[in-house]
């Protein structure tokens, strides 16, 4: 069961075509979203997802969800690729693929109780409870994710953030899926809860042996919690590998850049230096020749500008950069090493 | 009545710019009267950089609002002293506050793209209060609002000038705020969680502006956020807030270094670290109280370990506990070193 990938996407692409083609044809213009990513899915595996605004994170979980079609690739659940199957199996097997969003103030129906919230999956899959069961299954639920039975007759207004973030756990654990997408699942809470919903995650996943794809701007939320970690710039898979490795000796200049970026909670680190990055995420309808990251790389020379870069395999890592394992990291980059002293933290 | 006493001693050395005392914010609401702000007192002196850190309805905001005069009332209350020079921001007539605003005191808010008016072109909108108050020529104005975008570092300021919001990114939009702030050399910036809504490497170049500015017009700044990383790497001084009260001020490395009250200490533990020495997450347990439901003794009691019976009844007030720093706790003293 371990070895044999739950889920598994290869290649996977999706361009958007921009405009509607003249009336003397001319070129189409497109938006190349999400270029070749590959990634697998073990089960009790977390790979985290992590990139800036437009790098494609989101157009990523949405194609391997099938909310948007790709335009190639594969997404294989058990080794079957799933991109092929009619629609009418495609829903079936929906249930196995569950989505936990970032905004769990909308994502919920103000109108319906909890009950109704986590017992409406079963309305589509009848066979996954037996209606005598449901009413016990929903107190089990809502004990598993850390709440009151007795909460099942309450509305989602009558709920905290982190609260109603555990309702739509419990509303995706309803269909007793094998993978959860979480969509920025923790960003909009407060830290001393959204700490609360992270170890929950952890908890679910040790009991139920779930899969996540753990999409998240946050890179330390993304350490904590990942097992793998991808870093998309501009539709692309820049790095690549083992959280620890991608987070202690980071490869690729962009990877070294964000994670330079990150403001530290130790103010002995204040004064290190760090890369301010120049300028902005290009256009992705016309993106840089060559390395996509070149016009803002530090290290970037002529064959950056004119050839893109081959994935290279360095230590442990896959890394897109001409010179990956050649570069010194132009940052002080102490704050990933660890602890700066002991008894640092109180 | 003065509560809190040690703030005053604590500051006394030079004038301070902003001295709040005892501000207190309330609102009508169909369940009653509903406490925001409980009595807060601090200060602020010129060129300072402050942290204000609270998580979402610690009254954070509302005390800044408070402050800026933007509370209406009915249905706010808003009670206490507002001091700026010496002068209270609360009293004064609404001309003499509109004067301060802008021109002593300014604000940038977390959601820049829809702060702006996308109907104007930012040009106009940098140098629009410039032009009102200092009454110049619209020729005057834009050479004005392209000065202010090079000082934000918006490239090609020139020809950007006449751009629309829609037209620039989140972080573009950041600096636009910014640069609107800056347009009468106000001496405190107030940046309520300016960064929140960007990305880190956006993020690090607008911290990185806002710094550069201070070092050169000696601005005060004040920054309202959540985010710890960015106080420790920000401010020389911190206030963490709870519930409507501060609960621990101090220096930021005593804050860091020797956090007092264990409310600071949970939010520095329950932070997920970037060099993976976290561990399980020390979450705090349960949830901030909602506005109107307050806990009596302690607001922090239902979620706290250590409470003692004391806690239940009795409000801690703020009290010096070490050189500048004080905390809001019964058992401060006793817990600090653990």
């Amino acid at each position: 069961m371990t070895d044999t990938p739950v889920f598994e996407v290869r290649d996977i692409r999706k361009d958007y075509v921009l405009g509607k083609p003249g009336l003397f044809g001319g070129k189409l213009r497109s938006l190349a979203a999400v270029r070749d990513v590959s990634f697998t899915l073990r089960r009790g595996e977390t790979v985290g997802l992590v990139g800036e605004s437009g790098c494609g994170k989101s157009s990523l979980a949405r194609t391997v969800l099938r909310l948007n079609e790709p335009t190639g690739g594969e997404v294989r659940y058990h080794g079957r690729n799933i991109l092929d199957l009619p629609k009418a199996e495609m829903q079936k097997l929906r249930r196995h693929i569950q989505v936990v969003f970032q905004d769990p103030y909308s994502s919920l129906d103000p109108r319906f109780t909890v009950r109704r919230i986590l017992s409406e999956p079963w309305q589509v899959f009848p066979d996954i409870v037996p209606p005598a069961r449901r009413e016990a299954r929903v107190a089990e639920l809502l004990t598993l994710v850390g709440l009151n039975p007795s909460d099942a007759d309450r509305y989602p207004h009558q709920f905290s953030g982190g609260q109603r973030q555990r309702i739509g756990i419990a509303r995706a654990l309803a269909l007793e899926p094998e993978v959860i997408v979480c969509d920025e699942a923790v960003s909009a809470l407060d830290v001393s809860v959204q700490a609360q919903v992270v170890n929950l995650l952890k908890d679910l996943q040790d009991k139920l042996g779930l899969a996540y794809l753990f999409i998240a701007h946050d890179l330390s939320v993304v350490r904590h919690i990942s097992d793998r970690v991808i870093v998309m710039y501009l539709g692309q898979v820049v790095e690549e590998g083992p959280t620890d490795a991608v987070f202690r000796t980071p490869r690729h200049p962009y990877t070294v850049a964000l994670l330079s970026a990150v403001p530290v909670p130790d103010p002995k680190q204040k004064d290190r230096d760090v890369i301010v990055l120049e300028g902005e995420v290009p256009n992705p309808i016309m993106p840089p020749s060559g390395c996509p990251f070149h016009p803002r790389c530090a290290h970037a020379r002529d064959l950056c500008r004119q050839t893109p870069p081959p994935v290279r395999e360095v230590g442990d890592a896959r890394v897109r950069c001409h010179f990956a394992g050649e570069l010194e990291p132009a940052a002080d980059l102490r704050h990933l090493a660890g602890p700066s002293e002991p008894g640092d933290r109180a | 009545m003065r509560a809190m006493q040690p703030y005053e001693t604590l500051d006394a050395v030079p004038a301070p710019l902003l001295d709040i005392r005892d501000l207190r914010v309330s609102f009508d609401t169909p369940h009653g009267l509903v406490k925001a702000v409980g009595g807060v007192s601090w200060s602020l002196s010129p060129g300072e950089t402050l942290g204000i850190i609270g998580e979402s309805g610690s009254g954070k905001s509302v005390g800044l609002e408070a402050i800026m005069g933007l509370i209406k009332s009915p249905p706010g209350h808003v009670s206490g002293q507002v001091l700026f020079d010496g002068r209270d921001v609360l009293t004064m007539a609404e001309r003499d506050r509109r004067q301060l605003r802008g021109e002593k005191i300014a604000m940038i808010f977390q959601d820049a793209m829809s702060a702006l008016n996308p109907s104007l072109t930012v040009g106009t909108q940098i140098a629009e209060v410039y032009r009102l108050r200092r009454k110049c020529s619209q020729a005057e104005a834009e050479r004005k609002a392209i000065e202010l975008m090079d000082r934000v570092k918006i490239p090609s300021a020139k020809t950007r000038v006449g751009c629309y919001p829609h037209e620039f990114s989140g972080g573009m939009c950041q600096r636009v705020m910014i640069a609107t702030a800056l347009a009468l050399n106000p001496q405190i910036l107030i940046a309520d969680e300016p960064t929140t809504a960007l990305d880190v490497t956006v993020q690090r170049q607008i911290m990185t502006l806002l710094a550069e500015l201070q070092r050169e017009d000696g601005m005060a700044l004040v920054l309202i956020t959540h985010d710890l990383g960015l106080v420790a790497e920000t401010v020389d001084r911190a206030m963490v807030m709870y519930a409507g009260r501060i609960v621990e001020s101090g220096p930021v490395d005593a804050l860091f270094e020797t956090p007092t009250h264990p409310y600071t200490r949970g939010l520095i533990r329950s932070m997920p670290r970037l060099d993976g020495a976290s561990g399980a997450l020390h979450a705090i347990g349960g949830t901030p109280p909602a506005a109107g439901r307050m806990p009596r003794g302690c607001a922090f009691h239902p979620r706290c370990e250590q409470r003692v019976d004391r806690c239940l009844t009795e409000r801690p007030n703020l009290r010096m506990v070490a050189k500048g720093q004080a905390a809001a706790c019964h058992l401060a003293e006793e817990t600090r070193h653990d």
